[in-house]
């Protein structure tokens, strides 16, 4: 028996679903949603699928592709080799603790062009 | 000067660092050991994932706490994976960044690790130095089929005489040490490992002593032992201390099974004692309920018995083709008021391939192993026997299953009858011949002449609450008198007819010389 927290986390995930990919209009979608709850008692946890919905938006925030670069003037060429690996809307800030070269995050895959990545990894490799 | 400064400001700027692509996740949720993991989406069961604390840090704090700390991945969920923390778990974070590396968890093992003392992921913990000559290898294997597998047909030999002459080990075999707290099960164990010094260097097996949740000072005090007596030489210690994290102390057995199978896959024989399966099973219960799996009976996971029979299977004896090296698996449980029928002894028992039983009666009674022979069996040590023993000790069993049964009419001894009194004195002088104190393992020629003095009434002369004094003075006698009688019998592993002659002869000279004169005796005089 699935528990609360269980059952708001795979509605949400199913609004979300439906919300990003069917392109379904938003304030339909709500109401479509409480007649169904509410037709099967579940209406208590309209509140559970909200917070859910609030931690899907953030997790997806946190997976948006973020590109980091070291300078200013490393970004279009950053911006370059993102688009040849096909990513496109990137969010591009400056982080000076590169060092040198870039980073991007994008969902779950880690691109490490970085200097700094470099340095750890040759003091590692050094020290142990 | 300038000019060379210059240069690798020219190298630094013109500096490319290589690509690097990996998959990533983010902590969610941490606590009690184990971390929800988002992303990781490809993540597959038993992967080793490793928490970066360098992710999000400038260089120079980056490098003051440079070292990963690795997480193994034992859930895969709809939109999580966790993963239980193998290392300090105050160091993750809500938010840190978690690589996969593609790598199932995998530990060093090398013929160098021989005399060492490792962590569950065969780091060295003694302070000796980095370990050498190392390859990795996963702690997760298949245990090897039956094709690849031989007979168990050669004997370990304890150098405990009871556990020699009735419960015969062979390598390659699973025999389980069971009893209550302090019954002597470490004991057993620590003497098996002593005794392999009697072992001629080609065919010793080499020691792994796995402590699992046991205290550091006792673990500690007991590779001292080990070193003091010689037997670190072809022994390695695995711990896993009481204080380390839950999965450490679950997967430390399993640690201790790779570093075995490096040695037997290279044809050697290798012995691993877990000491002992009952608090890993305890350790793997806490982790399977803070991992929210469904408990089953007592509160563990439906899957402790998996956790047991796939370890104890990767103890065996394999074939010619594979190289003929062995593993044999010495596990110990820890009984509560000795209740064998308890969920996890009745597991174990049923895995094994025999166990030995100790009790706290016969302990406290003074008989040391306390080793009820009873109910301790084993299923297949008795084709992997030695010849000698074998030959002296076929009586054994019989005479003292008759002197239990006789045992409680001890107290009207006088009413009884001389043969009844006879058998009740027997089976008192081999009850206190098989007695043997803690860490003074025996060779297998010496416990054959004993078992053999035994059996052939040579200890009748002497009362029986003096068996155990003369015994030792057998054994002092035999080292000085019968050096070459025990050099055939450890050379053709047999008592031909012409070595038990020259034993007789031997024996009733110590006999002679040592038994009490009778009165009829002196009087004669």
């Amino acid at each position: 028996m699935a528990t609360v927290e269980q059952l708001a986390r795979r509605y949400a995930h199913a609004i979300s679903h439906v919300s990003n990919e069917a392109r379904v209009d938003d304030s339909s979608l709500v109401k479509n949603l409480v007649a169904h709850l509410k037709q099967n008692g579940r209406l208590k946890l309209l509140p559970h699928i909200a917070r859910e919905l609030e931690n899907e938006s953030a997790r997806a925030q946190a997976r948006a592709p973020k590109l980091e670069v070291a300078r200013e003037e490393d970004k279009e060429s950053a911006i370059k080799e993102l688009h040849k690996k096909n990513v496109f809307e990137t969010k591009v800030t400056v982080n000076r603790t590169l060092i040198r070269g870039w980073r991007v995050r994008t969902n779950n895959t880690l691109i490490d062009n970085s200097a700094k990545h470099s340095l750890v990894e040759l003091y590692r490799n050094i020290i142990h | 000067m300038e000019s060379i400064i210059k240069n690798i400001e020219k190298e630094i700027s013109a500096f490319t660092p290589t690509e690097n692509t990996e998959e990533t996740g983010i902590v969610r949720m941490v606590g009690d050991g184990i971390a929800e993991i988002d992303g990781l989406d490809k993540a597959i069961l038993s992967e080793m994932v490793l928490f970066d604390p360098t992710f999000d840090r400038t260089l120079k704090e980056a490098l003051s706490d440079p070292n990963p700390i690795y997480g193994l991945v034992l859930n895969l969920e709809e939109d999580c994976v966790r993963t239980v923390i193998l290392g300090d778990a105050s160091r993750i974070y809500e938010g840190m960044l978690v690589r996969r590396i593609g790598k199932l968890l995998s530990i060093a093992t090398g013929d160098e690790m021989v005399g060492r003392v490792v962590n569950t992921l065969g780091e060295p913990v003694d302070g000796k130095g980095p370990i050498s000559g190392t390859s990795m290898s996963s702690i997760e294997r298949a245990a090897y089929g039956v094709i690849d597998r031989a007979p168990v047909n050669v004997p370990l030999h304890t150098g405990t005489k009871s556990v020699d002459a009735m419960i015969p080990i062979g390598r390659g075999q699973r025999e389980l040490i069971i009893g209550d707290r302090g019954t002597g099960k470490t004991t057993i164990a620590i003497d098996t490992i002593l005794n392999q010094k009697n072992e001629p260097k080609e065919t010793r097996p080499i020691c792994i002593y796995v402590a699992i949740g046991q205290k550091e000072s006792k673990t500690a005090k007991l590779v001292a032992e080990l070193t003091e007596k010689g037997a670190m030489e072809y022994t390695i210690v695995v711990t896993a201390p009481a204080s380390a994290p839950a999965a450490l102390l679950f997967l430390a057995p399993f640690a201790g099974a790779t570093i075995g199978e490096h040695f037997m896959d290279k044809g050697k024989d290798a012995l691993v004692i877990y000491d002992d399966l009952s608090k890993q099973a305890v350790a793997y219960r806490q982790m399977s309920l803070l991992l929210r799996r469904p408990p089953g009976r007592e509160a563990y996971p439906g899957d402790i018995f998996y956790l047991h029979s796939r370890l104890l299977e990767r103890a065996a004896k394999l074939s010619d083709e594979k190289g003929g090296g062995s593993l044999t698996a010495l596990p110990i449980i820890e009984t509560q008021e000795g209740d064998v029928s308890a969920y996890i002894p009745t597991n174990v028992i049923s895995i094994t391939d025999g166990q030995i039983f100790l009790q706290t009666d016969l302990f406290n009674k003074g008989m040391r192993p306390a080793i009820d022979v009873g109910i301790s069996v084993s299923r297949v040590g008795s084709s992997a026997q030695t010849k000698a023993i074998k030959k002296v000790s076929g009586k054994i069993k019989l005479e003292l299953a008759q002197f239990r049964e006789l045992e409680a009419f001890m107290q009207f001894a006088s009413d009884l009858d001389s043969e009844t009194k006879q058998r009740i004195d027997n089976g008192r002088r081999m009850t206190e011949v098989l007695k043997q104190n803690r860490g003074e393992p025996l060779p297998f020629e010496m416990e054959s002449a004993i078992i053999f003095a035994a059996t052939n009434g040579y200890f009748d002369k002497f009362p029986p609450e003096e068996t155990s004094v003369v015994e030792k003075k057998l054994q002092d006698y035999l080292r000085r008198e019968a050096e070459t009688v025990l050099k055939t019998i450890r050379k053709s592993k047999d008592i031909s007819e012409d070595t038990e002659k020259s034993l007789r002869e031997i024996l009733d000279a110590f006999v002679t010389r040592h038994a009490p004169k009778t009165e009829s005796d002196t009087n004669h005089k």
